[in-house]
Parts: structure tokens; sequence; C-alpha cells
């Protein structure tokens, strides 16, 4: 009897050190709430795709250790295809300016989209499940804002789908001076 | 005998000075042509100014010139008003009115006489006004008022409106479609009054489709269906095909309609089936929606196609003595430019020439642009590029000239009797005057503004006048062609 005591007080003893060893020492992946909130580091690089009729825009990436899960990002401008009385008022309207080839095209709508703002301009936010590239579960998200006729269009890819403490993190660095320059002096917003 | 060595004529005073003209001119020269001045003239080759009105001073879009009786009226479209003048005032009224149809007696086209405004959907610039204009007599509809003259135009975005304009000064609204967004440039078949409206219907996922209507009795128009890209329709998912801007239908004769999708973006050109679009299934499934289709042509996504302007069955020239296929049918396909002094986000938009004779695989096989640097276009603000061309189907310019208008480079005539080598033949850029709106970029941030004509849409008339209209406030010009133009046209020596 006490000896199965004593077994089942030193399984116990350990599950709570082991426990506390995964919550506290272990890197978590797989929870990019913490990761985010500490250290999210953008670095730009190569923008990767094709040439098409909107030309290139910005690349960054977010590596997993800085955003707890690996974040890609792509922005660019839409000029002169937003309407500048409604913005971006529904999902159809987020969905026509969306940048879906990022997404390898195939895409499912997980759930409806929301408004956000960045900077002065307002806009909506909606996320897909896209087929990556080795048919892995790739979670796109779909970033639209606008000003006036102009529209910007930022889009995240993950792997996976572990959302929580990814929007703020993203419309953070949207917000972020140097992006907002680059709208301006480069964009020409 | 006086010989001129090259040390002599580098040292000369006059070489010096030459040196400096030249220099200053390389200098100051094209800043000189940056900047229209009130007072300046027109610039011209080929076409000359017959008739001006300024519309009072409102942003203008499609004219459209129709033959009434013994008089030729011309209907206008407009943008809405500026942030300045969002509600121009109207003289005839006395009353501050948005922006909405202009009413113009062109019948002396040397002193036109303006004769009424219609008042357009309250908003400035895009968001106002009331753009597109057709006109049909009602003794041509099947179950017209014969004594009427019908007027469909857009209401803003938000309608289309049919009025009666038998008297063009005492306009009388007979009904309005509402409950829409995004209208624009629809096109009325007057032998039948099927009707192709752009529109913007809220189940669709894009800002403009197509809703082909019967308007055959325009008092009560019968809805027969609605059009688009597969990939448009309601509870379709993922990436949205280019929207549309407008169309063109042959009529049942010809039993073509050639759309066009795109501005400046990702241009499709769509030649379809009348017949099949009318009478085939109603639900727009992507199998109903591809069913009448016979064939499209997906341009560069660096362009648009604005407006999509059939021009038949023609001879090429080159093509004359083949025993096979010297005879080609072709489109011209024209892009809109909607960025200002070619900033970033848009590639040059120009005219484009489509051999269709194969319907199922249309080829473009010429183009046709302003060249930038004979005006220094980039740099004299506002839009360079083209916009729309002429849509009379009258004989006088069909086949031989067209015209388009190229916003700061005005309008443009193109000689198209041979469509895979077309050449221009002549151009008219108006003077600005004090109504002539600034066109603005940012540079750093804040506002950049210059004042440049923006030449938007033109029309002709069977008599083979053109109008040419300002999206800049600038008014309504009459032209007539001149010289070697008027002599392809077969027009009588001016």
């Amino acid at each position: 009897m006490i000896r199965s005591a004593t077994i089942a007080a030193a399984f116990g003893l350990g599950g709570i050190v082991a426990s506390l060893f995964y919550f506290l020492a272990v890197p978590h992946g797989t929870d990019p709430v913490a990761g985010i909130a500490a250290h999210p580091v953008w670095v730009e690089t190569k923008w990767p795709f094709l040439m098409d009729e909107w030309g290139e825009g910005k690349a960054f990436q977010c590596k997993a250790a800085d955003c707890g899960v690996e974040l890609n990002l792509y922005v660019r401008s839409k000029i002169g295809f937003c309407s500048s009385t409604t913005g971006v008022a529904d999902d159809n309207e987020l969905e026509r300016l969306s940048d879906f080839d990022f997404m390898n095209g195939a895409t499912a709508a997980l759930g409806e989209g929301h408004e956000i703002t960045v900077a002065w301009m307002k806009g909506r936010l909606r996320t897909y499940a896209a087929a990556g590239p080795a048919r892995t579960r790739t979670t796109a998200i779909s970033i639209v804002y606008n000003n006036n006729s102009d529209a910007l269009i930022a889009t995240v890819i993950l792997n996976g789908r572990q959302l929580d403490g990814v929007e703020p993190v993203v419309i953070a660095f949207l917000n972020e001076k140097s992006m907002l320059l680059w709208l301006t002096n480069k964009v020409g917003l | 005998m006086l010989v001129f060595t090259r040390e002599a004529i580098r040292n000369s005073r006059l070489f010096q000075c030459s040196v400096g003209v030249s220099i200053a001119l390389l200098m100051f020269g094209p800043a000189a042509a940056q900047s229209p001045k009130i007072g300046d003239p027109p610039e011209s080759s080929n076409m000359r100014l017959v008739g001006f009105n300024d519309l009072q001073g409102r942003s203008a879009y499609q004219p459209t010139v129709h033959h009434q009786g013994n008089r030729w009226i011309a209907y206008i479209g407009h943008h809405g008003g500026t942030d300045a003048i969002a509600k121009p005032n109207n003289p005839l009224t006395g009353q501050a009115e948005f922006n909405g149809t202009s009413i113009v007696d062109v019948t002396d086209p040397a002193h036109p006489v303006y004769l009424n405004h219609i008042p357009g959907q309250e908003g400035t610039y895009e968001a106002g006004g009331a753009q597109m204009t057709r006109v049909c007599d009602g003794k041509a509809l099947p179950k017209g008022d014969p004594d009427a003259v019908y007027l469909l135009r857009t209401f803003g975005g938000a309608a289309h409106e049919i009025w009666n304009v038998a008297d063009p000064a005492k306009p009388k609204l007979i009904i309005r479609l509402d409950g829409l967004k995004d209208t624009h440039k629809s096109w009325w078949e007057c032998d039948t009054g099927i009707a192709f409206l752009v529109s913007g219907v809220a189940s669709w996922r894009i800002r403009r489709m197509t809703e082909v209507y019967d308007l055959s009795d325009p008092a009560k128009p019968v809805k027969i269906r609605e059009f688009g890209l597969p990939g448009q329709e309601p509870g379709s998912a993922g990436r949205v095909p280019t929207e549309l801007h407008g169309m063109i239908s042959t009529g049942p004769s010809g039993n073509r309609i050639y759309f066009g999708y795109g501005t400046n973006k990702g241009g499709v050109l769509q030649i379809v089936d009348r017949d099949k679009l009318i009478k085939g299934p109603k639900e727009p499934t992507p199998d109903n929606l591809r069913a009448p289709v016979i064939g499209e042509m997906e341009m560069s996504p660096l362009n648009g196609a604005h407006t999509t302007y059939p021009l038949g069955k023609m001879t090429i020239p080159g093509f004359s003595k083949d025993k096979f296929a010297s005879q080609r049918d072709m489109v011209m396909i024209v892009d809109e430019s909607l960025v200002n002094e070619c900033q970033p986000g848009e590639a040059r938009q120009m005219v484009w020439f489509v051999d269709a004779t194969v319907e199922a695989k249309p080829m473009v096989v010429a183009s046709y642009s302003v060249d930038e640097a004979s005006g220094n276009f980039c740099q004299r603000g506002g839009r360079f590029g083209s916009h729309s061309s002429n849509e009379s189907m009258a004989p006088v310019f069909l086949r031989k000239l067209a015209f388009v208008t190229w916003f700061n480079a005005g309008v443009r005539a193109i000689d198209i009797r041979d469509p895979y080598h077309p050449k221009e033949v002549g151009y008219f850029i108006p003077s600005i005057t004090t109504a002539t709106d600034k066109r603005c970029i940012k540079i750093d941030g804040k506002d950049a503004c210059k004042v440049a004509i923006q030449s938007n849409n033109v029309e002709t008339d069977d008599r083979g006048y053109v109008y040419v209209v300002d999206r800049a406030n600038t008014g309504l010009h009459i032209l007539e062609v001149t010289g070697p133009a008027r002599a392809i046209a077969g027009l009588p020596a001016n």
C-alpha cells in the first residue's frame, strides 16, 4: 500500500516536474503567443513570385524562433482598384482584391472576415485554408485595406492552424513607421 | 574663300551662343512643355476645332450624339463634381446641381447650344454623377412609344434610368432600376430593345457584371439574366476574375457581343453568342456562364480591355492576293490608363488590334500608342495613356479612321484601313481653360499638382464630326478632320 502510494507520488511529482520543464524550458514552436509577444523580428526577403499585373511588393519573414511559428508576409499595392467611397466594405471586396495566387489558388475561408485598421486606413482580414507547395496544411491570411482608391494587400502564409497572436503582430508590423514610409515614398499614397 | 575650321567654329560667338541655346533648350524645353498654360493654343495635326461648349465646368465621360428629327443632339454623361465644386451652378436654372447629364444641341457644330442638365447622383468624382448615355428612338424599339426618344443613363453607381428626351430641353423620367452598385457603360440595341447593363448586383463577387434586360418597352423593363466570368457568380470561391468594363453588341444580324473585362489590368476579350446568351439557361452556374462563350483572349496582365470595338470583316491590304483568309474579322481593344504622370502601379495603356477570324482563338496582331517623347506627356500632369474610342458604327469612319482619347495627349486619329499596321494620321490636344481641374501625385507624401487637359471620351456622328469631352472639366470640343485624314474618310475637302 505504502509502496503503491510512493510510486503514485513519484509519478505525480515527476509529472509536475515534467510539466514545469515543458512549460518553462522547452521552446514553444506551436504556441505563437509567447514567442510573438516577446520577439517579433521581421527580415525582408526577396520577392518570390513571378511578375504579374501588380508588379513586385515587399516580402518579409519572421522565423519560428521569433514568432513562434514561421510567418511569411507579402505586401503590395493595387493602385486605383478600390472604391474610395465604400472602401473594403465586405468579404466580397476583400476577395476581389486578395492575392489568391500567392496561396496557390486553392482556398477555403475559415470563417468570416472582420475589420482591421492600419494607421489611417481601414480594411478587412480573413483567414483561409490554402494548399501549400508540399500539400501541407498551409494557412493564409489576407489583409486588405485602402487609401482612397488605392488598395494595399498583405498576405500572410504559415504552416498549420496556430493563429493565436498572429494578427496583432502582423498588424503592428504593417503599422511600423518604415512600412508607412514605404507606402508614402515609394508606392505614392 | 571663307573657310571655317572646327577650331574656328568652336570658338565663334555664334557657336557658343548656339550651344548655350541648345543646352538651355535641353534643360528647360521639356519643362516648358510640362505645364500647359491658359492662353496656349491647342496642339493639332489634321484635326481642327469647329465648336466648343464648357458643359458648365463638369467632368465629362460618355457622349452619345443622336440624330433626332432634323436636329443633332449630344447627350453627355458626367462624373461627380470636385472637392472644390461639388455642385456646379446650372445657369439655366440658377441652381447648384450635382453632375448628371448635359444635353447639347449640336445641329450647328460651330455654335452648340446647351439645352438642359439632368442632375445625377450626389457624390464627387467617380462616386457621383451619371456617366453613361445611350439613346434610342421610340419608333425603332419594338414596343416603344413612337413619339418618344429614350435616354438610358446611369445614376451614379446606384441605378440605371430611362428618360423621355423627345423634347431634349424638357426630359421626363420614365423609370429607374435601382438597388445596384457600380453601374457603368452599358449597351442598348435600338432595333430589339435588348440591353446589356453594366451593373453591380450585391450577391455577385465583383463590382461590375452584366444584367441582360429586355427594354423593348422602356416603361416595362424585363430582366432576362445575369452574366459574368465563371468565378464571379454568387457562391463561388477563390480568385475572382477581372471585373467587367463594358460590351458592344452587333445585334441579331451579327449575333455577337464583345465583352471587355479590366480597365488597366488583367484584360480579357470575350466573344459571346448573343442568341445563346439571351435564350440559354439563366441560372448563373459556371456551366451556364460558359455556354454562350465562343472565344476568350487573355491579354497581357499589364493591360486591360476598356472598350472592345468590333471592326467586322476587313480585307487586309497586304493579304489581298492570298487565296485563303485575305479577309479578317477584326476587333479593336482600348485600355484605360488610371494613374497620373506615369507613376507606379500601372504599365503603359494603349490600343490593340485583334484578329478574331478564328473566333475561338483571337490573337493580337498590332498595337498603337502615342509617342511619349513627342510631347513629354509623362511630365505634363494627369493621366497619359489611352481611354476610349468612338463607338459609332456610322459608315463615314467605320473601318477607315478610329478616334481614341489619350488623356493629356488629347484625341488621336488612327488610320485603321490596314489594322495589321495602324498609323496615326492626326491629333488634337485642346487648350486648358480656367475651368480645367488640377491632377495630383504624391511626392514624399505631399500633393504635387499640375493642370493639363484630360481628354476622356470621344464619339463621332454620321456627318463626320468628332466630339471630345474632358475629364478635368474643360468641356466639349467639336472637331473635324482635315488634310490626309479627311481624304481617308472620303469627306469633301474643307
